[in-house]
C-alpha cells in the first residue's frame, strides 16, 4: 500500500528538501550545519536501501566461503565470529590475506553509500 | 542537574567575588555568554574589568568548567591547567590558564579562565580559506616549532602533572594498543576491520620509545590561524606522557586533511617537509615506520571514538544529531587503515 512513493524517493525528497529550501532560510550556524548532516543522512540512506539487498547477498556469500559456514547463520553472527577468529591468533598468512581482501570489499561497498567521494585507491598522497 | 546550575546572572556574581579576592582588586564582568562546548567542558565567553595586579584591563576570557559528562581518558579542568601552565612555561603558543577554581558553576566542577585568542579553527577553513593562504605557506614550519615545545616537556621538568591514568610503564604504544583493544570489545557490533588493524599493530609494535608530554590531539581543527599565521595550539584535554612520534602520527590521520590528500600533515604539508621541519625544530629524528605506526593506531582510535559518539546519542545520554552522523563515518577510518597497512611505511 506505500509502495509508492516507495523509500528512497522519500528519503531522496527528505534531503533535497534539507539542502534546497531549509538550508539557505537558516541563519544560525551551529543549526545550518545540522541541517546539512541531517540531509547528508537521508540521501545516503536513500542509496543504502536501494544497494541493500545486493551488499548484503555479496558480504554473506563472501563470509560462508571464508567461514565454511551454512546459510543458517545471520550476517551479524558471521561477522562476530570471524572476529572470534582474528582474535584468536594462529592464522596463515594465506587466510589472513583472503579474510583481508574480503574486509577491505565489505568497506568498499559500504563507502560506495556513505561517502561516494572517499578515494579508495591505495595510492591518495 | 539544572537546579545546581547557576544562572549566568549569579555566575557573574559570582566570578565576581572569586576574581576580586583572586586578584585583590575590583574585577567586574561586563558580559557573560555560553560559548557551545565539547561534550566535557562547559564554556563561557566573559569581558572583564581587573582593577588589579598583572592581568588589569578590560580583559576578554573564556571560563572553562568541568561539564556534567565526560569522555573516558579526557582530562578534567585541573589537570587541563597545569598542562596548559607547562606548556606556557615551555614556550608553546597557547592561551595562558588562569585562577584555578572548584565550585564555580556547579559544586565540585573544576574551573579556570583562559585568556581569549583571535582566529580560524575550523578544519576546512583552515585549509582552504583563501584569506588564510599566506598563512598556510609558514603553518607547516609554525606547527613543527610548537609540536617541538610540547615534547620538550617531561616528567622530570613538570613533575606537578598528574596524568597517570593509563598504566605507561609497558610503554606508550603497548598501553595504546590495550587501551584500543579493550574499546573495541566494548563495541556493540563486530567489527572486523578494527581486528585486523589491532592484530598489524600487536605484531608491529615499535621498538624504542622517548617519553615526553603529548598534545594528544594535535591536529588541524585544534589549532587557530589567522591571516599572520598560527595564533594558538589548542584543546589540551587528551594530553599525557607518551611518545612524542604519536603527535606526528595523529596529525597525518586522512580525516584532518580535510580533503588535501596530497598534503598529509594535517593537510598543510608533505610529509618530507613537516618531517623535516619537526627534526629541525625538535633536533629529533622522524622515523617514518614509527609514525606510520601511530597513524593506524591513530585511524584505529578514531574509528573506535566515532562508534563510541554515536553510542552516546543511542544510549540516550546526548541528543545532538552529529553524535549519531559520525558514528556512520567509522568505515573511512576502518578502511584508511587498512589501505595505510597495504601501503606500508
Amino acid at each position: 500500500m506505500l509502495e509508492r512513493p516507495d523509500e528512497p524517493a522519500l528519503l531522496e525528497a527528505l534531503a533535497k528538501f534539507l539542502l534546497a529550501d531549509l538550508h539557505p532560510a537558516v541563519k544560525d550556524k551551529k543549526l545550518a550545519f545540522r541541517v546539512l548532516i541531517a540531509a547528508n543522512i537521508a540521501g545516503t540512506l536513500a542509496t543504502q536501501l536501494r544497494t541493500q539487498d545486493e551488499r548484503r547477498a555479496a558480504e554473506l556469500s563472501r563470509l560462508r566461503a571464508l567461514l565454511g559456514a551454512g546459510p543458517e547463520r545471520s550476517l551479524r553472527e558471521l561477522n562476530a565470529a570471524l572476529v572470534e577468529k582474528l582474535r584468536s591468533g594462529g592464522l596463515a598468512a594465506e587466510e589472513l590475506e583472503k579474510i583481508s581482501a574480503h574486509v577491505k570489499q565489505t568497506l568498499q561497498e559500504a563507502l560506495s553509500v556513505v561517502n561516494p567521494s572517499f578515494d579508495t585507491s591505495v595510492e591518495i598522497e | 542537574m539544572a537546579e545546581t546550575q547557576r544562572t549566568t546572572g549569579e555566575l557573574a556574581r559570582a566570578v565576581e567575588a572569586l576574581l576580586s579576592e583572586r586578584t585583590g582588586g575590583e574585577v567586574k564582568v561586563r558580559e557573560l555568554v555560553p560559548l557551545f562546548g565539547g561534550a566535557c567542558q562547559d564554556n563561557y565567553k566573559l569581558e572583564l574589568s581587573i582593577s588589579r595586579g598583572e592581568l588589569q584591563g578590560d580583559r576578554r576570557m573564556v571560563l572553562r568548567s568541568d561539564a556534567v559528562q565526560s569522555l573516558p581518558s579526557s582530562l578534567n579542568r585541573q589537570d587541563e591547567f597545569h598542562v596548559i601552565r607547562a606548556a606556557v612555561r615551555a614556550g608553546v603558543r597557547t592561551p595562558d590558564a588562569h585562577w584555578l577554581c572548584e565550585g564555580l558553576v556547579r559544586p565540585g566542577a573544576g574551573a579556570y579562565f583562559m585568556d581569549w585568542v583571535e582566529g580560524e579553527a575550523l578544519g576546512r577553513r583552515v585549509v582552504k580559506h583563501p584569506e588564510l593562504a599566506a598563512a598556510r605557506e609558514k603553518l607547516p614550519e609554525e606547527l613543527a616549532a610548537e609540536l617541538a615545545k610540547v615534547h620538550t616537556v617531561t616528567r622530570a621538568s613538570a613533575p606537578e602533572l598528574g596524568l597517570d591514568r593509563a598504566p605507561t610503564r609497558q610503554g606508550a604504544a603497548a598501553a595504546a594498543l590495550a587501551h584500543a583493544r579493550a574499546l573495541s570489545q566494548a563495541m556493540r557490533e563486530p567489527h572486523p576491520a578494527v581486528e585486523l588493524a589491532l592484530r598489524w599493530l600487536s605484531d608491529h609494535v615499535p621498538a624504542g620509545e622517548e617519553e615526553t608530554l603529548v598534545h594528544g590531539d594535535f591536529r588541524t581543527g585544534n589549532f587557530m590561524v589567522t591571516p599572520a599565521g598560527l595564533s594558538a595550539v589548542l584543546d589540551w584535554e587528551f594530553a599525557r606522557f607518551g611518545d612524542p612520534m604519536e603527535d606526528v602520527g595523529w596529525l597525518c590521520v586522512r580525516d584532518w586533511r580535510f580533503g588535501q590528500n596530497q598534503l598529509p600533515a594535517g593537510g598543510l604539508a608533505t610529509r618530507p617537509r613537516f618531517y623535516d621541519a619537526y627534526a629541525r625544530a625538535s633536533g629529533r629524528a622522524v622515523l617514518p615506520a614509527k609514525v606510520h605506526w601511530w597513524e593506524v593506531m591513530g585511524n584505529v582510535r578514531w574509528a573506535v571514538g566515532s562508534v563510541g559518539q554515536g553510542e552516546r546519542y543511542l544510549s540516550g545520554e546526548e541528543s545532538d544529531l552529529e553524535l549519531i552522523a559520525i558514528a556512520r563515518r567509522a568505515v573511512e577510518m576502518e578502511y584508511e587503515a587498512l589501505r595505510l597497512i597495504e601501503k606500508g611505511a
